[in-house]
């Protein structure tokens, strides 16, 4: 079954990608990790922020780990470094 | 602030800070606009964090923090906060460590446009020593 998961990016991410995008990845994607490296390679302009050590993952509105499983479906967020107030 | 004030009955001490957006960004170079990004229910929620460790830290009786997003122009208020308690420490140092929190772990992202171009800025190394000396 394809795996299509609702995207949302805030700041510099949603400049280079969009704020909002359906993505289905080319092959199926287990966890968070994987589902950036699809990212990566689907939009290689924003690769650099959307590494581990320049973005955030939320799901859920909670702050999850490169570890956390995905099935497909998922409202994911991804927060690159803020600027604060 | 006169609402604030007026629910700050028994206090002897009100202090509030207003942040403005500069007309020179970051570089330098003039600023013709800045757009502030957020999240609509983390970015609430990461204020209020912020607000409500300064109430109990400093033992305020009310504390307020009011901030824009969307577009801004040089010269416009940005941030609004303030702090109410029996004495005059506690409040200066409230507004004063609510507004160094904001600037380093608020969930906002902020974006200057100037006539080179438009880019994202990130809190400096001044606002993360500032923030660190409530740690």
């Amino acid at each position: 079954m394809t795996q299509i998961f609702d995207l949302r990016f805030y700041g510099p991410l949603a400049d280079a990608i969009d704020r909002q995008v359906e993505f289905a990845p080319d092959s199926s994607v287990g966890d968070v990790a994987a589902l950036r490296a699809a990212l990566a390679r689907r939009y290689a302009c924003a690769q650099a922020l959307l590494s581990a050590d320049k973005s955030c993952c939320v799901i859920g509105d909670g702050f999850v780990g490169e570890n956390h499983l995905l099935s497909g479906g998922e409202a994911v967020e991804f927060f690159p470094p803020v600027s604060g107030g | 602030m006169r609402a604030f004030r007026a629910q700050a009955d028994g206090c002897g001490a009100l202090a509030s800070f207003t942040g403005i957006a500069r007309p020179l960004g970051h570089g330098g170079g003039a600023v013709t606009a800045m757009f502030l990004d957020h999240h609509p229910r983390l970015t609430l929620q990461s204020m209020e964090q912020i607000r409500a460790q300064a109430v109990s830290r400093f033992a305020l009786v009310d504390a307020r923090i009011i901030h824009r997003c969307g577009p801004i122009l040089p010269s416009e208020p940005i941030v609004w906060v303030a702090a109410s308690a029996p004495h005059r420490r506690a409040v200066l140092d409230a507004v004063d460590c609510m507004m160094d929190r904001l600037k380093t772990e608020a969930i906002f992202w902020k974006r200057e446009e100037t006539a080179l171009g438009a880019h994202w800025i990130e809190p400096t190394e001044a606002d993360h020593a500032a923030a660190e000396r409530w740690a």
